[in-house]
């Protein structure tokens, strides 16, 4: 909680996000007045059929039956993690775990947020401990700002390529050439 | 000066071997004068190379030293690898790509000036740049060709300015060892671009590498001119549709 992911979604979407805020009762965690309690929603049009939706789902463990809805269906993942948080890498982990088909198949990406008022962990820190966890991937680990544009869309476009660029190494050669 | 200079000198650096004379032209004080005749090509200035030669013999022999850069119209660059921070009044986004002279000096740190010095910057986003603006678009002299390289983690791309071409070679790395050419393939980009990315990522100490035996070396066909099947790239997919709605 306070990472950032409502305003992450409202920076990336073009029509305005659906949310579903309310107040927030655990100020121990994060200061905040509100907090997430359901759901993000937002969009970026490519064509008449065609859309990409983005979804913000709260990272409580008590709303984990929003996770199971998502998971399967989405094809890739933003993992905002609160820089300033008392265990960022453990939350990670624990959260790519849960996520871990998506993890799998290349469509993650770990987005630190607040790091300007906490620099610890950094991006290597975050890397090290992935790394130890699944030695075979190379998940991207960036930080930013979820007000930033340019920012947000360097996170969406890199999970985008990397999505694309799993399945494109990961197919047998000899599926794909015919 | 900081410090014990542990050259004679503010010396200009020298060009690298592998690249003999191509890199000496227009360079003063550099063998233009005794060299072979010209060819009538004019060869750019050394740039930033010098100090990528400079920052990478400090990576790989660690000492107590610190490089220090003078760049014309620019306060000193002060540079820790050990400390992995940089000084200087210069931001990164008025980054002289080509600088006509560069002085590049190692020297011994002073105790006494680094007790008073300010935290430095991170030196990925400078290494990032000095990779990218330096060798002329070649192959940095430490990596090979046939190698194949494989990013240990991702670059911080949002503090990095990049294009989507160099977000995909990154994509790529991130998945398979590629040797330089067979990234360029794979991605479509002109190779220079992937020789400069593939500099930057190793100044920036985020690539592993593997060796071909030298019989695959030997059987390479030079250069790679048609990517296996499953690396040609989707440009008609999601990444560049994304792009283009963007507008990037």
């Amino acid at each position: 909680m306070g990472a950032g992911k409502s305003t992450a979604i409202q920076t990336l979407s073009e029509t305005a996000v659906v949310s579903t805020e309310a107040a927030n009762t655990d100020r121990a965690t994060a200061d905040k007045d509100t907090t997430t309690v359901a759901l993000d929603y937002g969009e970026i049009t490519l064509g008449p059929d065609e859309k990409v939706r983005l979804y913000g789902i709260p990272g409580q463990q008590r709303f984990d039956f929003m996770w199971s809805i998502l998971k399967d269906r989405a094809e890739g993942m933003v993992l905002l993690v609160n820089n300033d948080a008392a265990d960022p890498i453990g939350e990670m982990l624990a959260f790519l775990d849960e996520f871990r088909d998506l993890y799998d198949r290349g469509g993650v990406i770990v987005a630190a947020t607040r790091s300007d008022v906490s620099a610890t962990p950094t991006v290597a820190d975050y890397a090290a401990a992935l790394s130890e966890h699944r030695p075979d991937l190379v998940v991207p680990v960036f930080t930013v700002d979820p007000r930033k544009d340019d920012q947000m869309r360097t996170v969406l476009m890199t999970l985008v390529a990397n999505i694309e660029m799993r399945s494109m190494f990961a197919a047998p050669a000899a599926a794909v050439a015919e | 000066m900081h410090g014990h200079e542990t050259t004679t000198g503010p010396t200009r650096t020298s060009p690298p071997d592998p690249f003999g004379d191509v890199l000496t032209g227009g360079y003063a004080g550099s063998r233009t004068g005794t060299g072979p005749a010209t060819t009538g090509i004019t060869v750019p200035s050394f740039g930033w190379t010098g100090v990528a030669i400079a920052l990478h013999r400090l990576q790989q022999e660690p000492s107590a030293s610190i490089v220090t850069v003078r760049v014309p119209g620019h306060l000193p660059l002060v540079v820790d690898v050990e400390a992995n921070a940089y000084w200087w009044d210069t931001p990164l986004e008025l980054f002289p790509a080509d600088p006509a002279d560069v002085e590049v000096v190692t020297v011994a740190k002073d105790p006494a000036q680094e007790a008073s010095r300010q935290p430095g910057a991170d030196l990925d986003a400078l290494l990032w740049l000095i990779g990218n603006h330096s060798f002329l678009g070649e192959l940095a002299w430490w990596l090979q060709r046939h190698d194949r390289y494989r990013l240990v983690r991702w670059p911080n791309l949002t503090t990095l300015p990049h294009t989507p071409d160099q977000m995909r070679m990154t994509a790529m790395l991130g998945y398979a060892f590629l040797p330089v050419d067979e990234l360029a393939n794979a991605a479509e980009t002109d190779p220079a671009e992937a020789r400069r990315l593939v500099n930057a990522f190793s100044l920036m100490r985020l690539l592993r590498s593997e060796s071909p035996a030298p019989a695959d070396v030997a059987a390479t066909p030079e250069p790679v001119v048609d990517p296996a099947p499953h690396l040609r790239p989707q440009r008609g997919g999601l990444f560049r549709r994304l792009r283009d709605r963007l507008g990037l």
